[in-house]
């Protein structure tokens, strides 16, 4: 009896070979749904997979078989079917189901034990006697160790850029690695891999090591506690337009990670060429300080002479010897604003450029270029609406048609000023760039229009303020 | 006769004291029973001194030491003259209600960052100025008395008794004393300041105001500036200002004594001793003044200190009373009235008179005869 059933398996079995070559994108015929107690274990300790079996082929099947085969260093607990029966072969434990109705379920449980270290596979078939249908098949495969394994989630995720990249800016992703436990995970390493032609310009934060292996960078997080993660910032510059994948991976050696899904994320981002050809731009002021910031202030004229209506207008500063402290961004090692509004064909705008430190330097328009580019997102985040609200203490108009306001802060905490057009409503929300870092006990802020607000303030029939203590 | 227990080791030195030993080096040998005819020693029929062998097996040293609470010590605190304010700096841009100083562009544009001001007074806005008050000086005459103490020290001493007269043993006594004394004066008195106001140009054809009071600003160069130099100066006396703060003598006395010493045995457990002589004293420490010179509602900063060591001499009274513990230890209270002349600190008008003309001191420590 026992020899016919080895004959009528290894029958099945050339059959389902013969299947499996000939009809790969074949019908499927059952439903197979298997797991383990465990993806990693000790030696000795008992694993159990529990085994469900649908009828998927739309009529009974008279005798359907369940094969699981195991390697040589397992040995077999114990085992239950409904319905049907089981017979342990060594290696191979195979559950005789019997007839199954059309839709019929079946469920099986396999206890084994492993006598030493390595890794389980159960080769997991099913099939069919008396009927040529193609088996189904899965693979399940557990970790055996001597040494209790340590049992972590590490997770990755990647955050893109807020606004459009343009060729060669420099660009700032995040990417946020995480231990959601239950153990301590050490010797953690984080793989983040660059697609061609983007150069990597900072890490933060800075004190972070990190080696760089042909695209990809390799982080060393060492131990991530349970329940802890780390952010990382890649500051990059992409060369090429297109559409660029980057991606990052996580893992640790002699972790048993609990939930592999997430250990690895990717997102693409959308790298574009500038919208026109340069734009017409010249300063047209001496250098003034502000007295309000203590910066050094100088405006420009830029003027849309390419024919249509642009988006937004950014204007990059090159050969520059002090910081451009209201720059939006840097392009190719240079800084730029944005006059983030529309610029109709043949019309003209005024930016205020604040240079720090304080001190006049020379500054020639054939230092300036413009660009129309896409509007930028100046919507706040939401870490910024849901922080601290300040109590603007006065709001001053000056003779200039700018609007000055006046807060306390704390020295070297950094605050955000939103303002809102027409209405307080969270739609007309804008943030004024970029963030202010506090040299005082009190600032003054001066709204005097492009490029940190749309418009000088005079223009506008309604303006609030607000300002938000950043996290 | 047999001595009493007590009295028998007391006179008798069967033991040599532990103390003794580290102080004398001295081990004396166990000897016979005293051979005094008298309970306590002497001879009360006679009126001569007896000098006592230097052979005798009585224990005639003796070395004592304990904590003090040395009282009625006070001191005159007098101001004449014109004193400086070390509170500010005008040169350095430091004033009394703010500071304006070079950040670190130096001063470019002519701009600084690096200033603050603390009151909205100071501001004036409508002729775009901002005002910042220096008290160069001050000019103040009077006087004060406060006492002090009871201050904490320690005193010890070392005799030995060279006569019997009597039940008593005559002999002497060096001792030496330590007491911190601090004493401190809060009184005020009227001054005459002289104060410098300088005048900011902070106007501007923006209409930019100041940021409110109280403001600080940072030396990096960024946030509200102003001109890094005055536009103007001014100077003004105001005779109606005042100097309130403390002053303060915290001075180290350190007192020397020597003189006769008499010393009788009360009973078995108590004995009692009397001395007297001339004493000196060496007072060493600072004088310290931590001062307000208020004057047109600017309130000055003003703080100090110098040193100084005074020699002082007088005379010395004290008993002992002692309780016989053990054989080698006694506990002792003693009282002392020790007068010494006058310490006095005194530099650039100001002078802190230290009087010990009655300074009393209890006592209470051990005694160790040997």
């Amino acid at each position: 009896m026992k020899l016919f059933f080895k004959l009528r398996i290894l029958a099945v079995s050339v059959v389902a070979l013969i299947l499996i070559g000939a009809k790969a994108d074949a019908q499927i015929y059952f439903g197979l749904g298997a797991a383990s107690s465990a993806s990693s274990i000790l030696v000795s300790n008992a694993l159990t997979y529990t085994v469900s079996v649908t009828n998927l082929t739309g009529f009974l099947l008279p005798d359907t078989l369940v094969s699981n085969v195991l390697p040589a260093f397992v040995q077999f607990s114990s085992a239950t079917n409904s319905p049907g029966s089981f017979t342990n072969y060594g290696s191979v434990v195979v559950f005789d189901l019997g007839p199954l109705i059309v839709a019929g379920t079946a469920q099986m449980s396999l206890t084994v034990e492993p006598t030493e270290a390595g890794y389980i596979t159960n080769m997991i078939s099913v099939t069919t006697t008396n009927l040529v249908i193609a088996p189904v098949t899965t693979n399940l495969v557990t970790l055996v160790t001597n040494v209790v394994p340590t049992e972590a989630d590490l997770g990755v995720a990647l955050t893109g850029p807020a606004q459009a990249v343009i060729v060669n800016d420099w660009m700032t992703y995040g990417v946020t690695a995480t231990n959601l436990g239950p153990d301590d995970a050490p010797g953690v390493l984080l793989t983040n891999t660059l697609p061609a032609g983007v150069i990597l310009e900072s890490v933060a934060p800075a004190n972070q090591p990190y080696s760089v292996v042909t695209n990809n960078l390799i982080i060393d997080l060492g131990t991530l506690a349970a329940g802890g993660g780390t952010n990382l910032q890649f500051t990059v510059q992409p060369t090429n337009a297109g559409v660029l994948n980057f991606s990052a991976s996580i893992g640790a050696a002699g972790i048993a990670d609990s939930n592999p899904t997430n250990n690895s994320a990717s997102t693409n981002i959308t790298v574009q060429n500038y919208l026109s050809l340069p734009l017409f731009v010249v300063t047209n002021s001496g250098q003034t300080v502000n007295l309000a910031n203590g910066l050094e202030e100088q405006s420009i004229l830029v003027s849309n002479n390419v024919g249509t209506n642009v988006f937004a207008v950014r204007v990059v500063v090159t050969n520059l010897t002090k910081q451009l402290f209201n720059a939006f961004g840097t392009n190719n090692g240079n800084p730029f604003v944005v006059l983030n509004t529309m610029l109709p064909a043949g019309q003209g705008a005024g930016l205020r450029l604040q240079f720090a430190p304080r001190g006049t330097f020379p500054l020639a328009s054939s230092q300036l270029s413009a660009f129309a580019v896409p509007l930028l997102n100046l919507v706040p985040p939401a870490a910024v609406s849901t922080s601290t609200s300040l109590n603007i203490s006065r709001i001053v108009p000056l003779t200039d048609g700018t609007m000055l306001i006046e807060f306390p802060t704390t020295v070297g905490r950094t605050y955000t000023v939103v303002y809102y057009d027409g209405s307080l409503a969270s739609s007309n929300a804008m943030i004024a760039p970029p963030s202010i870092v506090a040299p005082a006990n009190r600032v003054q802020w001066i709204d005097y229009g492009p490029p940190e607000t749309t418009s000088v303030p005079a223009n506008s029939t309604n303006r609030f303020y607000r300002v938000f203590l950043n996290p | 006769m047999r001595l009493p227990e007590k009295m028998f080791h007391r006179n008798a030195r069967r033991s040599a004291g532990w103390l003794a030993c580290c102080f004398a080096g001295v081990t004396f040998a166990a000897s016979a029973q005293s051979d005094s005819s008298d309970l306590f020693g002497g001879d009360p029929s006679k009126n001569s001194f007896l000098w006592i062998p230097s052979d005798t097996p009585d224990w005639t040293r003796h070395f004592h030491i304990g904590a003090v609470a040395g009282m009625n010590i006070s001191a005159n605190f007098s101001m004449n003259g014109t004193f400086g304010i070390s509170g500010n700096n005008a040169a350095a841009g430091i004033y009394d209600d703010g500071y304006v100083r070079p950040d670190q562009t130096g001063n470019a544009g002519g701009y600084t960052s690096y200033w603050g001001y603390n009151n909205a007074s100071q501001y004036n806005a409508a002729a775009g100025s901002l005002a910042m008050h220096s008290s160069t000086s001050f000019s103040a005459t009077g006087s004060s008395k406060d006492d002090g103490g009871p201050f904490p020290g320690f005193d010890m001493a070392y005799g030995d008794n060279l006569w019997y007269w009597k039940h008593a043993r005559v002999g002497w006594e060096l001792g030496f004393s330590l007491l911190p004394v601090n004493i401190q004066d809060n009184s005020s008195m009227p001054a005459s300041v002289n104060q410098s106001t300088y005048l900011y140009n902070v106007g501007n054809p923006l209409g930019i105001p100041l940021p409110q009071a109280p403001y600080s600003g940072s030396s990096g160069g960024q946030g509200s500036v102003i001109p890094g130099t005055p536009e103007s100066a001014s100077s003004q006396t105001f005779e109606n200002g005042s100097v309130t703060g403390s002053r303060s003598l915290d001075v180290i006395l350190y007192a020397v004594r020597f003189g006769p010493s008499f010393y009788w045995d009360l009973n078995d457990y108590l004995g009692f001793s009397l001395g007297a002589g001339p004493a000196v004293g060496i007072v060493s420490g600072n004088y310290a003044y931590n001062e307000n010179v208020l004057a047109g509602g600017i309130t000055s900063h003003n703080t100090g200190a110098f040193s100084g060591t005074d020699v002082t001499f007088g005379g010395y009274v004290n008993g002992l009373l002692m309780y016989h513990v053990i054989n080698d230890a006694d506990i002792y209270l003693s009282a002392q009235y020790m007068p010494l002349g006058s310490a006095t600190f005194s530099n650039a008008g100001r002078e802190g008179k230290l009087n010990l003309g009655g300074q009393i001191y209890l006592s209470l420590g051990i005694n160790w005869p040997f």
